[in-house]
């Protein structure tokens, strides 16, 4: 495991503890943040979307297959 | 985390994300229609608190006629939704009876969108039958055991999908059936993942 990615879960952990020791509209709040920026910020093109979300799918099928 | 986890049902009152509401609009016509769905994957991963942004919501329905399908997309077209891959319905359910995922977003729009697929195989018909009920702010819609989709997402294998994994496994550590998620990890190869994140 590469230390970036050690790091990453290491944050993924803590972020949990902090939602289960916190009342839901405290992490709720937050992570609205994040997702609704998300939403807002993209491009609205559906052409340009499922032209990117093709070349992710192959990406992960290299990747899978190279697991394989 | 407030939340209760009884006979199948996982209740939740929290703020909403635009996502959130886009997920209770959709649901609500498919919840009327009494089709048999159930939402998987990351928005389950962020429903519960995940720090991640997401663009769709993906979503098994049960394997539905023709007329079935038209019922759902007209009924869909008519509360303002539209299929983004085409507009033509008989091409959009060729394409779930081909396994490809068709996706509904607000229309005009792109993002958020759900992306509904009909099950491919045993693990797919097996989250159809074993769903939970969530009711977020007494809104009520389904999703797949949390042990199957810890062990879905390890068979997913992304750094991202492995991050899901690992926070719906530290949320539901208490709840958690432990042999079915070793049951799961097994039917879909992913013991050694589990060992090494250590999950279970």
């Amino acid at each position: 495991m590469d230390k970036n990615f050690k790091q990453r879960i290491e944050f993924v952990r803590y972020w949990a503890d902090y939602v289960k020791t916190h009342p839901n509209k405290v992490w709720s709040k937050q992570q609205n943040r994040i997702i609704n920026s998300v939403l807002r910020s993209a491009d609205q093109n559906p052409k340009t979307y499922l032209k990117i979300k093709e070349i992710m799918k192959n990406a992960d099928n290299n990747t899978e297959q190279k697991r394989i | 985390m407030n939340i209760k986890f009884k006979n199948k049902t996982i209740e939740l009152k929290k703020e909403l994300s635009d996502l959130d509401k886009f997920v209770i609009k959709f649901t609500k016509i498919i919840n009327k229609l009494n089709i048999n769905y159930v939402i998987i994957s990351g928005y389950i991963a962020l429903l519960f608190g995940r720090s991640r942004g997401t663009e769709d919501i993906d979503i098994f329905i049960e394997k539905i006629s023709k007329e079935e399908y038209y019922e759902l997309i007209k009924t869909l077209e008519d509360n303002n939704f539209w299929c983004i891959n085409t507009e033509d319905k008989q091409e959009q359910f060729s394409m779930l009876q081909d396994n490809l995922a068709i996706r509904i977003a607000n229309k005009k729009e792109a993002i958020p969108n759900i992306e509904i697929k009909f099950p491919k195989d045993q693990h797919g018909e097996d989250s159809l039958d074993n769903k939970l009920t969530i009711k977020l702010n007494n809104h009520i819609f389904y999703t797949s055991p949390i042990e199957s989709q810890i062990a879905f997402k390890l068979y997913l294998g992304s750094p991202k999908d492995i991050e899901d994994a690992i926070h719906l496994l530290n949320i539901f550590k208490k709840q958690l059936n432990k042999n079915l998620l070793k049951q799961y990890a097994k039917k879909l190869n992913v013991t050694n993942l589990m060992e090494k994140y250590k999950i279970g």
